[in-house]
C-alpha cells in the first residue's frame, strides 16, 4: 500500500528536494566560510610579521 | 500646490518645446499597431485585440516615462531641490506622467481602433477603466524610474525593476477591459476591478510621495 | 548554550514531527491527487516561510529608512535572499507535484502566478542592489524598492486571486479560506509544520546576517 501506487513516490520525491536544496545550501555555506577564514588567517598573519618587523 | 502645479507648468513647456515624447510615441504605437495589422489583419477575436493593445501601452508607457527622471542632468535636479519640496516634485511629475499617458493612451487607442477595428465595448465601463488604467501605469513608473535613475540611469534596469510591479495592474486592467465587454453595467465583477484599479493607483501614489524623500535627501 | 539554541531545536522537532506524522497518519481519499495530499506538509509550509522572510525584510528595510543604521540593511537583503531559497524550494517541489496530478510542470494559476511575481521582484531588488556600488545609496534606494514593490504584491496576491473564478488550488472561487474545509487531524500536523519551517528560515537568516557581517569586516580593514 505505501510504495507504488497511490502516487506515494511524488511525497518521496519532494522531500528529497528539499533536503536535496538545504544539502546544497549547507556546502555553499561551508565553501564561503572556508573563504572568510582563510582571509582572516591572511590577515592575522600579515598583521603579526607587521608587528615583529616593528619591534625590530 | 502652487509649487506643484508650476512643476507641472515646466514639464508642459519642455515637451511642447522639444515634442520629444509625444513624437517618439505616436512613432511607436504606429509602426507596432501597423505589423500587428500585418500580421494579424482585421478580424481578431476580442481577448487577443484586448491583450495586444495593453502590450503596446505597456511598451510605450516605458517609453514615455522613463525619461521623467532619466533624462534631466544632475545639477538641474540640485537646483529643483533648492526650489521645491521632493512631495511636490514626485507629485507633479506622477500629475504630468498621467496626463500625457491618458493622452497618448487615447491617440493610440485611436490608432489601434483605425486599424484593427473594434469589438463591441460597453463604453461606459470602457473608458474609467481606461483612465484609471493609464493613471496606474504612469504613476508606477514615475516611481520606478525614480528609484532606477539612482542607479547608473539605464533603460535595463528600468525594465527589470518594472516589469513585476507592473504586472498586476497589467493583468487587472486587462481582466477590466474582458469585463467590459459585456453589455451590464453593475456587475459584482466590474466592481472589484475598479475598485482594485484604484486601490492600485491610490497606494501607488501615497507610497510614492512616502518614499521619495528618501531617495533624495543627500 | 541552551538560551540561543532552544528555538532552533524546537524548529527541528516540530519539522521531524511533521515528517513523521504526515507520512504515517491517515489521510482522506481524494481523486486524483491521492496520497500526494502529504505534500501539503511539506511543500505548503516553503511559500509560508517565503513569505515571512519578505515580511522580515520589509521590516528592516523600514527600520534602516528610519534609523540608517547598516545593520538593518544587511538584514533586509539577507532576509530576501533566504526568502529566494524557500521560494526556489517551494517552486521545485511545486513543479513536481503539479506534474503528476495536473499533468503540467507550470499551469495558469493565480496562486503561481503571485509566486511567480513575487520570486521576480526580489530577483530583481538583488539586480538593484548589485547595480550600486556606493554602500549608503544602495541601502536606501532598494529600502525603497523593497517597501514600494512588497504593496504592490500584496494587493496582487490579496486581490487576483478573486478576481479569477478558477484556480486549481483548493478553496477558490470565491473564498480564499483554503484551510477552512481542511481535515482536522491534518490541521495538527500541518500547522507544527508551517512553524518548524519559518523557525529554520530564521535560522538560515541568521547565520547569514553573521556571514555577511564577517565578509562586510573583512572588507572594511
Amino acid at each position: 500500500m505505501m510504495i507504488g501506487d497511490d502516487k506515494f513516490f511524488v511525497v518521496a520525491l519532494v522531500l528529497a528536494i528539499i533536503f536535496a536544496g538545504l544539502a546544497v545550501y549547507l556546502i555553499m555555506l561551508d565553501i564561503k566560510l572556508s573563504k572568510i577564514e582563510k582571509r582572516v588567517m591572511q590577515k592575522n598573519a600579515t598583521a603579526t610579521l607587521n608587528q615583529l618587523a616593528e619591534t625590530k | 500646490m502652487k509649487e506643484i502645479s508650476e512643476l507641472i507648468k515646466k514639464d508642459f513647456l519642455l515637451e511642447l518645446r522639444q515634442r520629444y515624447a509625444i513624437n517618439a510615441i505616436l512613432l511607436y504605437v504606429v509602426s507596432t499597431v501597423f505589423v500587428v495589422q500585418l500580421a494579424f489583419g482585421r478580424i481578431i477575436d476580442a481577448n487577443t485585440w484586448i491583450t495586444l493593445f495593453w502590450i503596446i501601452m505597456l511598451f510605450a508607457a516605458f517609453n514615455a516615462v522613463s525619461k521623467s527622471f532619466l533624462q534631466e542632468h544632475q545639477t538641474r535636479w540640485l537646483y529643483y531641490f533648492t526650489l521645491a519640496s521632493p512631495q511636490s516634485i514626485i507629485l507633479s511629475k506622477i500629475i504630468y506622467n498621467s496626463i500625457l499617458m491618458v493622452l497618448l493612451g487615447f491617440l493610440s487607442l485611436l490608432l489601434y481602433v483605425l486599424f484593427m477595428g473594434m469589438p463591441e465595448f460597453n463604453h461606459a465601463i470602457l473608458y474609467p477603466v481606461f483612465i484609471l488604467g493609464c493613471i496606474g501605469l504612469a504613476s508606477t513608473l514615475t516611481m520606478v524610474s525614480a528609484i532606477a535613475s539612482n542607479a547608473g540611469n539605464n533603460m535595463a534596469l528600468m525594465a527589470i525593476l518594472g516589469f513585476p510591479i507592473v504586472l498586476p495592474l497589467l493583468l487587472l486592467v486587462i481582466n477590466s477591459f474582458k469585463i467590459a465587454l459585456s453589455a451590464e453595467i453593475f456587475t459584482l465583477q466590474l466592481i472589484k476591478s475598479i475598485g482594485s484599479l484604484f486601490l492600485i493607483d491610490t497606494v501607488v501614489v501615497i507610497m510614492a510621495a512616502l518614499l521619495f524623500p528618501y531617495l533624495w535627501h543627500k | 548554550m541552551l538560551r540561543n539554541w532552544w528555538w532552533k531545536l524546537l524548529g527541528l522537532l516540530a519539522i521531524i514531527y511533521s515528517i513523521i506524522a504526515g507520512l504515517t497518519i491517515q489521510v482522506p481519499k481524494l481523486p486524483v491527487i491521492y496520497q500526494t495530499i502529504r505534500n501539503l506538509f511539506f511543500h505548503v509550509p516553503l511559500w509560508f516561510t517565503m513569505f515571512v522572510m519578505f515580511g522580515t525584510s520589509l521590516v528592516y528595510s523600514i527600520k534602516y529608512l528610519n534609523k540608517l543604521k547598516p545593520g538593518d540593511d544587511v538584514a533586509a537583503s539577507q532576509s530576501v535572499n533566504t526568502g529566494l531559497f524557500f521560494g526556489l524550494l517551494g517552486l521545485l517541489t511545486g513543479m513536481i507535484w503539479a506534474k503528476n496530478t495536473w499533468g503540467d510542470y507550470w499551469t495558469n494559476d493565480p496562486q503561481l502566478n503571485g509566486a511567480a511575481v513575487s520570486i521576480l521582484a526580489y530577483l530583481a531588488y538583488n539586480v538593484l542592489r548589485a547595480s550600486i556600488d556606493e554602500r549608503a545609496l544602495r541601502a536606501r534606494v532598494s529600502a525603497v524598492y523593497n517597501i514600494f514593490s512588497f504593496m504592490l504584491l500584496v494587493i496582487f496576491l490579496g486581490v487576483l486571486p478573486r478576481l479569477a473564478d478558477s484556480s486549481l488550488h483548493p478553496g477558490k472561487g470565491g473564498n480564499s479560506s483554503a484551510m477552512a474545509d481542511l481535515d482536522p487531524a491534518m490541521r495538527l500536523v500541518f500547522y507544527p509544520a508551517v512553524a518548524g519551517w519559518i523557525i529554520i528560515g530564521f535560522w538560515i537568516l541568521e547565520i547569514r546576517k553573521r556571514k555577511r557581517k564577517l565578509e562586510m569586516f573583512l572588507e572594511q580593514s
